[in-house]
């Protein structure tokens, strides 16, 4: 029995069954090496990284004010360290319950780690060479000591290999990032601590200047530190250290002022300073383009904005174009939209409020209402889910989007994503909200309905019988997409009896030579316009339209001469794609061809029945679906209380006296009954209230 | 648990309509012309006078109960033990007609156009619809209804209207039919048609405007009723009873007799649209409210768990009929005849009995 349970036991733990040690394959020489040379190597080769790094840490001779930087530091920390080492064991509580320590306790603790750390790596040598390492094990002690005891080598798990498992960087990291330590008196201690944030001996573009500035008759030791390509420098010169290098030798009436004063008041004429408390104020601002002043005996820096990187001017819209109405669009830069949408609306109700969203990047982002149009609760809303966000990095309001949608697996969009600021403030005006975010042309528009997706921005701008026609065509298109290929089958599989007996006629001999059924002829041909699409968009430039339509034509052309599909069916596969580039919203364009095949399968598996089962379906989900709270059909389903005069048919100008009933906006009317004072009503009173005497 | 859903009062509107008349999509007309033969107009509008009669009891009794559905009304008239057994019966009774409806509307769907399918692959598309609505409950049911009740109206007007250069004025005599006694007796039995109005009863308290109750319910019976006669006497303009009894779905066959023009010469496939539309906003509705009323009688928490069991009872009750034939035959000779003493009368003397205890307890407690 005991023979059996070892048998079992070796089996459990991988042990070979004739008790051989285990081999590793050396991956330099490629010859097969015991386990031991093999340890004993790999710790060699890990010792030597450990001393190439220690010697990159160490300050190139060259960089001689890096290194008077350090070596002060060294010296104002020496005391520091004494003390700490002292008293280790209170000091890994601190860090450990992740304290308010203060950062010099920060740097103290992870100088006295590496001290520690390479103490325990001359211990852990020895150890190695005898067995397996810790580190490649990633096991318990215990086991640690069994395997080695057998000479066993288990193969790692990932998630105990050294990149995942070094844990204490995590805490620090934890610890670091959890805390927001206010600034110390001492520059030089600011400094370090600047340095370490940015690991400043690395980063190319982080910049600091050390200066001195006079108050008071007394010289201050001082620095600024900027990121070199993100900020303007001639402002920085001009309006930072000009002044406070210069001007603080000129006479100014300081008998009353602190020293904090008088550089806030008087050392530095730049229009945007704060005053920040702690490093992570400044740190923020230094990263979205600032700088920051730091000066001895100060427990406050200064943030100034000088913001100066590279970024592409208001263009003209790519994806909404337009014959009629304003040509601008938004760009990458948060307050460039800002300010389009003010240039726009010009109103000094309109509320433009600043969230930061990702943890780590921080993103600016700005929620834009009326204040005296939007609904309070709405705007709440938008404000409570955008600070809910807890995500690293945003970089686009498509992420932005996904975020903050009600229901991720609806099939159409909840948001509109629009680059156009007419567009915005059109929708503001109605008591809608936007939100912009830095670095995305698009700003997003919340709430919407379906309507709104097939609104094009033109449409306000053309007269009215025109636009209604136009939304019309644009409807039809939708219908043309989201069915004509479905419905083809459908007739063709299952009711031949609905098509009149000549193009019944004209249809069978168009498919007498096609030896494929209707459907496989029909996927074939949508994926290859599809993927004639998709290459038309990623090939660059002018290759791109030209390959679309020489693509599909060749492609058409020898797919019928080849008898693969016949000409009705690439009649129907391009009318199909012209009626989906009508749609006017890119997100409800990229939902309508991806439901178009779910209905081509539906319509291939029972007809029109089949595809009435889907309209259905389809119809249950948008009706139950909310854009922020407002029903995604409104107002038809359910009907809300306004006159529907700009939905699916828009109304005059002057006829749509009211602003949306569904966003329950603070003022609901937004023009009098009779908008146009120059025209007699219907009543024959004129707009003044006098009567017509034309009656 | 579900937030609680709020019906405007359009959509509680086109969701009577909708459950009363989508029986006329199925054999109505033919069932009708049966019983009272030419006549079947007349006893329409009796009927219609009759449940009307009968609502206008209900309204102003119910308006003591405003904001409480039919089971709240049983449990004050009849207390806990009445209200499940009350429950019980109204499940039994939305079982019934909907595993009927299911297998005729799916019966339908095999003759129309799915020759080849098997019964059973036909209700299970139906069953997914109703699994989906119910799922998402009465609000999206009655908002799809908002939307689509106004294109089946249309599309049935259509058909009739179409259908107007065949009417013959002289097919709808002799004006009796099989005689007054005949529609007085029937029309009885024929109650039942109407006996979806118990809905509004349940859907009451969703209603955003509860006050707008009896409006929806005058209008609702009203337009059912007209609807319900004017599709029946179209088909009877065409074809003469006895001939109008032969035709198993007679809107279907009024489709088809549509020829607009020389091109369009067979149009009906695309009234399919209305056939299932129509039967994919019933069923889901019914089994919505089976679900409902089992939650509210036995006081559940959660609704949507009882979606799957209810529909796994009701496709295997609507498979359990050999044919179409046996399908209305159960129909015709055990619904329709008894269906209205349990969607209209006991209704009625639950809100009698509800108010005159609710009196009573007033005045027990005004002493």
């Amino acid at each position: 029995m005991k023979n059996i349970a070892s048998y079992l036991k070796n089996i459990l733990l991988f042990k070979p069954a004739n008790n051989k040690k285990p081999f590793m394959l050396d991956e330099s020489s490629g010859k097969q090496t015991s386990n031991k040379e093999s340890s004993e190597e790999k710790s060699s080769h890990k010792s030597s990284e450990e001393e190439k790094t220690q010697q990159d840490d160490k300050p190139s001779p060259g960089d001689k004010s890096q290194e008077d930087d350090k070596s002060s530091s060294v010296n104002n920390f020496s005391e520091e360290d004494k003390s700490s080492s002292e008293d280790k064991s209170s000091e890994e509580e601190q860090s450990s319950s992740g304290d308010k320590s203060s950062e010099e306790d920060k740097l103290s603790e992870s100088k006295l780690s590496k001290n520690q750390a390479s103490n325990e790596k001359t211990d852990e040598n020895s150890e190695d060479v005898e067995g397996v390492s810790e580190n490649y094990t990633g096991s318990k002690k215990s086991d640690r000591k069994k395997y080695r005891k057998k000479g066993i080598i288990r193969p790692i798990p990932i998630k105990d290999s050294e990149i995942l498992k070094n844990k204490d960087d995590r805490k620090a990291q934890k610890n670091y990032d959890g805390q927001d330590t206010r600034i110390s008196k001492s520059m030089r201690t600011c400094l370090e601590v600047m340095k370490q944030r940015y690991s400043a001996d690395i980063n190319g573009d982080f910049k600091i200047r050390e200066f001195k500035v006079q108050v008071k008759d007394k010289a201050y030791d001082a620095f600024v530190c900027f990121f070199d390509g993100l900020t303007n420098t001639s402002i920085i010169n001009s309006s930072i250290l000009v002044p406070m290098m210069t001007m603080s030798i000129m006479p100014i009436d300081t008998e009353e002022q602190s020293v904090k004063e008088i550089i806030y008041n008087h050392l530095i004429p730049q229009n945007q300073i704060t005053i920040c408390k702690t490093y992570q104020e400044v740190v923020d601002g230094v990263n979205f383009g600032g700088i920051g002043i730091f000066v001895d005996t100060l427990d406050v820096a200064f943030a100034g904005d000088v913001k100066g990187w590279e970024h592409r001017s208001v263009e003209k819209p790519e994806t909404e174009l337009n014959i009629r109405g304003p040509r601008e669009s938004f760009n990458e830069t948060c307050r460039v939209n800002s300010a389009l949408l003010r240039k726009t609306l010009k109103d000094e109700n309109l509320i433009v409020e600043d969230v930061l969203v990702g943890v780590r990047s921080k993103t600016p982002c700005s929620i834009v209402y009326i204040k005296n149009i939007a609904n309070k609760k709405l705007v709440d809303e938008v404000r409570k889910r955008l600070k809910s966000i807890k995500i690293a990095y945003l970089r686009d309001s498509g992420e932005l989007e996904s975020l903050l949608e009600d229901d991720t697996f609806l099939p159409a969009p909840q948001m509109l994503l629009t680059e156009r600021p007419d567009r915005v403030a059109s929708y503001l005006s109605e008591g809608r909200v936007a939100i912009i975010v830095h670095g995305s042309p698009f700003v997003i528009v919340v709430p919407i309905t379906l309507f709104n997706l097939i609104h094009s921005p033109e449409d306000d701008y053309l007269r009215f019988p025109y636009s209604t026609l136009l939304r019309m065509v644009r409807i039809f298109g939708t219908m043309i997409t989201l069915f004509l290929p479905a419905t083809y089958l459908a007739i063709t599989t299952y009711h031949h009896e609905m098509v009149p007996t000549d193009l019944l006629l004209a249809i069978a001999s168009s498919r007498e030579k096609v030896p494929f059924p209707t459907i496989i002829s029909l996927l074939m041909m949508e994926i290859s316009f599809e993927l004639i699409r998709e290459a038309g968009v990623r090939i660059p430039g002018p290759i791109g339209s030209t390959l679309s339509i020489v693509g599909a034509l060749i492609l058409g052309q020898a797919a019928v001469s080849a008898n693969l599909v016949s000409p009705i069916l690439i009649i129907i596969v391009a009318v199909t794609g012209l009626g989906s580039f009508a749609i006017p919203d890119f997100s409800l364009g990229y939902s309508l061809r991806a439901l178009r095949f779910c209905y081509i399968f539906l319509a291939y598996f029972a007809g029109l029945i089949g595809i009435t089962f889907g309209i259905f379906l389809h119809l249950l989900f948008l009706v139950d679906a909310k854009s922020f709270g407002v029903p995604f059909f409104v107002p038809f389903a359910p009907r809300s209380k306004g006159r529907r005069k700009n939905t699916v048919i828009r109304l005059p100008i002057w006829a749509q006296e009211y602003r949306p009933d569904f966003l329950n906006p603070k003022d609901i009317k937004q023009q009098p009954s009779i908008s146009r004072g120059w025209v007699k009503s219907e009543k024959g009173v004129k707009a003044d209230g006098r009567e017509s005497k034309n009656r | 648990m579900e937030e609680k859903a709020k019906i405007g009062n359009f959509e509680a509107f086109c969701l009577l309509l909708n459950m009363v008349c989508a029986k006329i999509v199925l054999d109505y007309p033919r069932t009708v012309s049966e019983d009272v033969g030419s006549a079947a107009w007349i006893m329409i509008i009796l009927d219609t006078i009759v449940v009307f009669v009968f609502f206008a009891i209900i309204s102003p009794l119910y308006e003591k109960f405003l904001g409480k559905d039919l089971i709240d009304i049983s449990e004050i008239a009849l207390k806990k033990v009445g209200k499940i057994i009350i429950g019980i019966i109204f499940i039994v009774q939305f079982l019934y007609m909907t595993h009927i409806t299911l297998r005729e509307f799916a019966e339908d769907i095999k003759v129309i156009s799915l020759t080849a399918t098997p019964i059973s692959v036909v209700i299970i598309l139906f069953c997914i619809a109703m699994i989906v609505g119910a799922y998402l409950g009465i609000e999206a049911i009655c908002r799809v209804y908002a939307l689509s009740v106004p294109i089946l109206t249309g599309a049935l007007t259509l058909i009739l209207m179409l259908n107007s250069p065949k009417f013959d004025i002289s097919r709808i005599a002799p004006w009796f039919g099989l005689g007054v006694e005949t529609i007085l007796k029937k029309g009885l039995t024929n109650l039942s048609q109407f006996s979806e109005i118990v809905v509004l009863l349940l859907i009451a308290p969703f209603l955003n405007n509860k006050k707008a109750f009896k409006g929806i319910g005058r209008l609702g019976i009203l337009l059912s009723g007209f609807f319900l006669a004017m599709a029946t006497t179209c088909y009877l303009l065409i074809y003469q009873f006895p001939t109008s009894t032969e035709f198993f779905l007679p809107m279907y066959q009024m489709a088809r007799i549509i020829s607009f023009g020389r091109f369009f010469t067979r149009i009906e496939p695309a009234f399919i649209l209305i056939w299932v539309l129509t039967a994919f906003l019933y069923l889901s509705s019914s089994l919505y409210f089976i679900t409902y009323i089992f939650q509210r009688t036995f006081d559940l928490k959660y609704r949507r768990p009882l979606i799957v069991p209810f529909i796994i009872i009701l496709f295997t009750l609507s498979i359990l009929p050999e044919n179409l034939y046996s399908t209305l035959q159960i129909d015709m000779q055990i619904y329709s005849r008894f269906s209205w003493i349990i969607a209209i009368l006991l209704p009625l003397i639950l809100v009698i009995i509800a108010s005159v205890r609710s009196r009573k307890n007033k005045e027990a407690g005004n002493k």
